[in-house]
């Protein structure tokens, strides 16, 4: 088990063009374990690339990464989708479930892929789903419940494996602020008693705040919030 | 109105700022309509051919009604044969200066002058022809043009002869004062009706499949654009209108494409034809008023698809697209398609094997096209419940089952036009294949060997034959054989007079001397005669009558199996008592040495001054038809696993396009999977069971009901029922390689969709 406060994801020097756009630039983060920490910025500044790039989704073009001491830039495609299957959860701003399985099976589906069965999968997503308080959803479609219902969901999608990391990309972007609210609440209190780091990009200051720590993506540079005036 | 149709068409053609799945709508439909006009095309075409044909028919009919101040032409028909090619020889004469000129030829062709139809003259060309050659009198000196011959195929001759040579045949020579019959046309023919239309719909229902298929592609992008101009002011008829109008233009595409397809095919169709079968280019074109039809109906076929795709779809103003309840599938009449069909063909039953009463058949025809659209009805309620049933199982799998349970409609009727052409195939291939199995069984008698030619001549001209034929290189001797009919009373056996080795090359009766007689007993069983038999011959068209003849007590019964021309009694001279036959035709039988082939070629060349006197062919000439029939059965099966093909190719293609769509329409959630690290092979083997667990439903259903059918149709044929395991494999793995080629071409836009760049939601 990881301490928490030990750096769990360190990522520096981290450059990534797209064409001839410069995403990032050197940007620099630590995560530590069980730590919340809210990356923001305006809309293009490079914070989702950075996320990406830290979730190991996208390869920098230079930087080191290193996860628990693995070179994540260094590791092929294969190990990095291990990786974020096994280590890694993610919750983004919106239609990440599969809309044709229900939502106990869309909780289930990351434990059936690393080779839970069936029956020990969806009980350990029933315990998921009435932890979020949408237990009651189980047997329905993404389709038939609401979006901040749908999010919860994808919360507990994406900590039912156990993540020692959650990416969280804009994931309350798409409710009204009291859904938005109760989603991160739970969230970040599901991730605290897990032990999880939440790395959670947002450009609202109401959703940082569940954050211990924030930085600030400015021109594909990180700068801590403390520092920003 | 007009207006909406215009905004319709701009928004089709976006301007050139088309979307993907817009461009791939637009080809698609286009692709499916030149399909469909590429097979109704020539089905009209077909029918203007059939008329073409009938039309030269009627316009090179002689006619022998005495016409006055005209000196008749005189016309004596034989057929010369290599193989099963049959040639049409026509022997003229002129009796005067105006006597009447065939139509396709400038002039008469002066005795001992040959003029040839264009497939018989490039049959002579071929490196083959030599043995047609040597099977046809005089010198060939000219072509009949295409005004002289029905049809491409038609093979035919006009052979100059001295009037002399047709008078002394007697009433068997006509007298022609002119050509042509007036032509009533063809109407709505027994071809169009019974043969082209049922193809023509069996082609076309998979492809109507695939054009809705293809015009409900990008529909959510569509809709959305749809709810933008309800927003700004258009009723819902007028979004529907601009919705018909944008699918027009897919249509016009397509129509131009497969008017252009049908221009390059007509180029090349006397080549590609099956079955042996040749025809002009020029008779290939539709007539112009079901051209006109072809093109108000395509595009009306678009337009219907692309509103049948909007009938459950609402399009409001406010970007809001709500689908509508789904309807109930109603069952009714699915079951009672399929019960009608199995009470039809259980009605088959009453009737006794080998009974080819009608009603059995009809029963039977009824029953198989009740069976075969119940079936396909049938489909979807049984891929609902079959998936409804499914558990478990891996992710993929369970990915795939669970998007079937939402919606396995769509898939199930792009698989049900397959069914009913697959379960149509298997069940005519079954047919050919029990009933071609009796084509192999044909055994030649064991003298045939000895004596491989075999010259048809009559009485008179039996000795030149003779003389003629051993005359020719490698001639080692001839056996004439005179065709005589046995009369019991009412009772007939047909039989042949001649000595053994003759005999011995109709039928294997074993040792054999001069002073024999045989029965052979028929397949179907029989007596052997007795008593007093009464003679027959037959010559020039009429029966003439010989002495009486007393069965030796001494006739050999023989169970020889198969005889060539169904003969009962074969005499020996000897075995006559020296009693005269009457005047009848005479099979000259030549024995000789090298190949057969050559020696026939040789024996040819020798008689044909005698013309229709002496017709040549080989004594085993049953061979030649059995192997044309298995050339025949080889054509039928490349032809129905040709349309089987064509079919599972559209099929295959709609269900890409399904694919396609499902998978633009869960970009986000399979990216995020991706992201979280499911590996793309898993999404993929989800793609995969999604496609195949349809099609397998759909080819399991489809063996079932051809091989359902086929055996009540062998059933009332007596035959026994053999499934040619082949062609099932053969679809079998053509149906597999459909469904993995559909899997790796979704590939592409797999990957596409699992980028990073599809997670972005600033």
């Amino acid at each position: 088990m990881t301490t928490p406060g030990t750096p769990l994801l360190i990522g520096s020097g981290l450059h990534k063009s797209f064409g001839p756009t410069r995403a990032l630039d050197g940007a620099a983060l630590s995560v530590s374990a069980g730590e919340v920490l809210a990356i923001m910025g305006s809309s293009g500044s490079g914070k989702s690339t950075l996320l990406h790039c830290l979730a190991g989704i996208v390869r920098p073009d230079s930087g080191t990464i290193s996860y628990r001491g693995a070179d994540l830039v260094g590791m092929d495609d294969k190990g990095r989708s291990a990786l974020r299957r096994t280590e890694f959860g993610f919750v983004f701003q919106f239609g990440q479930l599969v809309p044709e399985l229900s939502c106990l099976e869309n909780v289930a589906l990351p434990l059936r892929l690393t080779g839970a069965k069936r029956k020990q999968a969806e009980a350990t997503a029933t315990e998921w789903l009435a932890r979020l308080e949408v237990d009651g959803l189980a047997k329905r479609r993404p389709g038939d419940v609401s979006g901040g219902q749908a999010q919860r969901v994808a919360v507990a999608r994406a900590l039912v494996t156990g993540p020692k990391v959650v990416f969280a990309d804009e994931p309350t972007g798409a409710l009204d602020s009291l859904n938005g609210e109760k989603v991160m609440q739970m969230l970040t209190q599901a991730a605290r008693e897990t032990h999880a780091a939440v790395v959670l990009v947002t450009h609202e200051p109401r959703v940082a705040a569940y954050s211990d720590r924030e930085i600030v993506v400015r021109d594909g540079h990180t700068v801590d919030r403390e520092l920003v005036a | 109105m007009m207006r909406d149709l215009a905004l319709g068409l701009r928004l089709a053609v976006g301007g050139g700022r088309m979307s993907g799945a817009a461009l791939l709508r637009l080809a698609m439909t286009a692709f499916g309509i030149a399909l469909a006009v590429a097979v109704l095309l020539p089905a009209a075409a077909v029918h203007h051919l059939a008329g073409a044909q009938a039309e030269r028919r009627a316009a090179i009919a002689q006619v022998t009604e005495p016409r006055a101040g005209v000196a008749p032409l005189l016309a004596y028909n034989w057929y010369a044969s290599v193989g099963d090619d049959f040639v049409k020889v026509t022997a003229v004469a002129a009796t005067g200066a105006n006597s009447p000129v065939p139509p396709g030829l400038n002039r008469l062709p002066a005795p001992g002058e040959l003029a040839v139809s264009p497939e018989l003259a490039a049959k002579l060309a071929a490196p083959d022809g030599g043995s047609l050659k040597a099977r046809l009198p005089g010198q060939v000196v000219g072509r009949i043009s295409r005004e002289g011959v029905p049809g491409a195929d038609d093979l035919s001759a006009f052979y100059g002869v001295p009037a002399a040579q047709i008078e002394a045949e007697g009433t068997e020579g006509t007298k022609v004062y002119a050509f042509g019959r007036p032509y009533t046309g063809l109407g709505l023919s027994a071809i169009l009706l019974g043969v082209i239309l049922p193809i023509a719909a069996v082609l076309l229902l998979p492809l109507l499949i695939f054009v809705t298929t293809a015009s409900r592609m990008g529909a959510a992008q569509r809709e959305r654009r749809l709810a933008a101009l309800r927003l700004i002011g258009l009723d819902s008829r007028q979004v529907k209108r601009v919705a018909a109008a944008e699918s027009l233009v897919g249509a016009g595409i397509g129509l131009v494409a497969g008017i252009g397809f049908f221009a390059v095919l007509r180029t090349f169709v006397a080549d590609i034809l099956p079955f042996g079968l040749r025809i002009f280019p020029e008779d290939f074109v539709p007539s112009w008023p079901l051209v006109v039809v072809i093109v108000l109906l395509v595009p009306g076929l678009a337009v219907g698809s692309a509103l049948f795709g909007l009938r459950r779809t609402i399009v409001e103003p406010l970007g809001v697209v709500r689908q509508g309840k789904p309807v109930r599938r109603r069952m009714w009449w699915r079951w009672a398609l399929t019960a009608t069909g199995v009470l039809f063909l259980a009605a088959t039953l009453a009737f006794d094997r080998g009974d080819g009463d009608t009603a059995g058949a009809l029963a039977l025809a009824v029953g198989s096209v009740f069976l075969l659209l119940g079936v396909t009805a049938l489909l979807p309620w049984l891929v609902e419940r079959l998936v409804e049933r499914l558990h478990g199982g891996s992710p993929s799998w369970q990915l795939a089952i669970r998007r079937l349970q939402l919606d396995s409609g769509t898939a199930s009727r792009v698989v049900s036009g397959l069914v009913v052409v697959l379960a149509g195939t298997i069940l005519i291939q079954g047919v050919i294949t029990s009933l071609g199995s009796g084509i192999d069984r044909h055994e030649s008698p064991a003298g045939v060997a000895a004596v491989p030619v075999r010259v048809q001549t009559t009485a008179a001209h039996e000795a030149e034959v003779g003389r003629l034929a051993t005359s020719a290189a490698g001639v080692t001797g001839a056996h004439p054989a005179r065709n005589i009919t046995f009369l019991a009373g009412q009772e007939r056996y047909y039989g042949l007079v001649g000595d053994c080795v003759a005999l011995q090359a109709r039928a294997d009766i074993g040792g054999c001397s001069d002073g024999d007689a045989f029965y052979v007993v028929p397949a179907e069983g029989g007596a052997a005669p007795t008593g007093r038999l009464q003679l027959q011959g037959y010559s020039r068209g009429g029966e003439v009558p010989g002495p009486e003849w007393t069965v030796p007590g001494d006739l050999r019964v023989v169970r020889a199996g198969d005889t060539l021309a169904g003969d009962s009694l074969l005499v020996t001279p000897g075995a006559l008592g020296g009693l005269a036959l009457p005047d009848s035709s005479v099979a000259v039988y030549v024995s000789g040495t090298g190949d057969p082939k050559v020696l026939a070629d040789n024996v040819g060349r020798a008689v044909s001054p005698l013309a229709w006197n002496a017709a040549v062919s080989n004594s085993d000439y049953l061979s030649d038809y059995v192997e044309r029939d298995k050339r025949m059965v080889a054509s039928f099966r490349a032809v129905l696993l040709t349309a089987s093909l064509f079919v599972l190719a559209v099929a295959a293609m709609s269900l890409l396009m399904l694919s396609i769509e499902q998978i633009s329409e869960r970009r986000r959630p399979l990216a995020a999977l991706s992201a979280a690290g499911v590996p793309i092979g898993v999404l993929a083997r989800g793609s995969l069971w999604q496609t195949a667990i349809p099609v397998v439903v759909g080819v399991v259903l489809a063996v079932a009901a051809g091989l359902g059918l086929t055996a009540p149709i062998l059933r009332l044929a007596d035959r026994p029922m053999i499934i040619d395991v082949p062609a099932l494999l053969a679809l079998a793995g053509a149906t597999v390689t459909a469904v993995l080629l559909v899997t790796v071409l979704t590939m592409p836009l797999l990957r596409q969709v699992t980028r990073l760049d599809t997670l972005r939601s600033e």
